[in-house]
């Protein structure tokens, strides 16, 4: 991810560059199906957070995730993100495992902080799903 | 230069599609927005547009005295608004870009409350200001106002909360506040007993939130719809046929500011809008406006499904 000094210089502190390595990383490991699959929910997932919040929407993330399948990538990913020093305003610290948990005991401000860093995590990682995961024709 | 100004306050009886085109954000067609404080707006050309094409249809008579022979309503619209074709002159009336001013969220307790925040009603003072008018405002003391409530607010929860969407917000009644929100509700809805309701709803609901709240708000609670396309063959949704479209809520309420010059044309061409002195020209091309301008307008697209219903308020005092 490039050193910390650097990262604020690079697009939106390194969050496209970060979206890029995670959509570029399932394209190496997935099958067709599989990529297909991450390239709707990736799409999909935005939509549900505007329209239901994110606590909700990551609840849902989560009892849809099987061990391997695309939502749990996505949980994982949304994890990796915010731990990672990409982020803007608030990040994942580290002695905290579980994306949700930390979710849901964060204050009004801070979920909304959230909020807008995974949107705009999942912004990139939209583009870049439709740009490489192309239909299999 | 304008000489007459005369606020106009829109109320969204419908969703309202102000579309900025395309953008490259979560949502396919997105709201128009201010850039630097992502707050929604309305486009003054769109505005201008609209209010034009409502004026063609208007059955509201004017009451326009022409010197000149066989002035039809289209002269008179193409004297005001500019003409349709060529350049040969501008319009005599300008409209300010619709700014908002309140916007709809749902509360845990009585059903929605409007929101605002400290930067939209400073801006609403000076624009009212600007257009010297609605002297009311100026007993309004904005100081410390953030994260208040009137006095009597329904939405209240254990005393001091109000839920809004998912987030708590701790508040203060305040009796400045009180007075913001009753003045606010004689501003933006008519005296008519058919608004009784709203009114009250106003005086109470009004919640001064601070302006990062605000700009979350109107970031992301605005309405998003998704849209689909159905093959009919098949009864199923096209391929490629499906994307989202962003909408400011019913009940949100904008201002804009319309301003007047004398009409733009030669002396004997200017017809009914002729005065003795370019003040009194400006206040006739004003007039003609207030007496012809339908009180509900189409703004924005979709109109077909719906969108786009305006409720047109002037302020008169």
């Amino acid at each position: 991810m490039g050193e910390k000094g650097n990262i604020i210089y690079k697009i939106e502190k390194g969050r496209a560059e970060f979206a890029y390595k995670c959509v570029e990383d399932v394209i190496k490991k997935s099958d067709q199906k599989k990529k297909k699959e991450y390239q709707s929910h990736v799409k999909r997932i935005p939509q549900m957070i505007l329209s239901n919040g994110l606590g909700q929407t990551l609840a849902f993330i989560k009892a849809k995730s099987k061990k391997g399948n695309s939502y749990d990538l996505i949980y994982k990913q949304l994890t990796d993100y915010m731990k990672s020093d990409c982020t803007s305003r608030i990040s994942m610290p580290d002695n905290e495992s579980d994306l949700i948990e930390w979710v849901i005991s964060c204050d009004s401000i801070d979920y909304r902080y959230i909020t807008q860093e995974v949107i705009a995590f999942l912004g990139w990682l939209r583009r870049f799903v439709e740009g490489l995961i192309k239909e299999d024709n | 230069m304008y000489r007459k100004f005369s606020p106009l306050i829109l109320i969204a009886e419908s969703p309202i599609h102000a579309g900025s085109g395309s953008e490259l954000g979560i949502v396919d067609l997105p709201i128009q927005r201010e850039k630097y404080t992502n707050f929604p707006k309305i486009e003054g050309s769109g505005l201008k547009g609209c209010i034009r094409e409502a004026f063609r249809f208007s059955k509201k008579e004017a009451n326009v005295e022409s010197s000149l022979e066989n002035m039809s309503n289209d002269d008179l619209i193409s004297l005001v608004f500019g003409p349709e074709e060529g350049d040969a002159h501008a319009g005599s009336i300008a409209f300010t870009d619709a700014k908002i001013l309140l916007f709809p969220v749902k509360s845990l307790k009585g059903v929605f409350g409007w929101i605002t925040c400290p930067m939209v009603l400073n801006r609403f003072v000076e624009d009212m200001k600007f257009a010297d008018k609605v002297d009311s405002i100026k007993e309004w003391n904005l100081e410390k106002i953030r994260y208040t409530v009137p006095e009597d607010s329904d939405l209240v929860i254990f005393g001091d909360r109000i839920v809004l969407e998912e987030f708590t917000f701790k508040i203060e009644k305040s009796n400045k506040t009180s007075k913001v929100a009753s003045i606010l509700s004689n501003i933006v809805f008519n005296e008519d007993t058919a608004y009784e309701y709203w009114k009250d709803k106003l005086r109470k609901n009004l919640v001064v939130l601070s302006d990062d709240d605000f700009q979350q708000f109107v970031t992301h609670s605005t309405e998003v719809i998704t849209r689909t396309k159905i093959d009919s063959e098949t009864g199923t949704v096209q391929s490629g046929a499906l994307w989202t479209e962003e909408y400011l809520p019913q009940d949100s309420i904008l201002y804009s500011i319309v301003m007047t010059t004398p009409v733009r044309v030669k002396e004997e061409k200017k017809g009914p809008f002729k005065g003795e002195n370019p003040d009194e020209e400006a206040e006739k091309v004003m007039n003609f406006f207030k007496l012809k301008v339908p009180e509900v307008i189409h703004l924005g697209g979709n109109q077909t499904i719906g969108k786009g219903i305006v409720r047109i308020k002037l302020l008169e005092d």
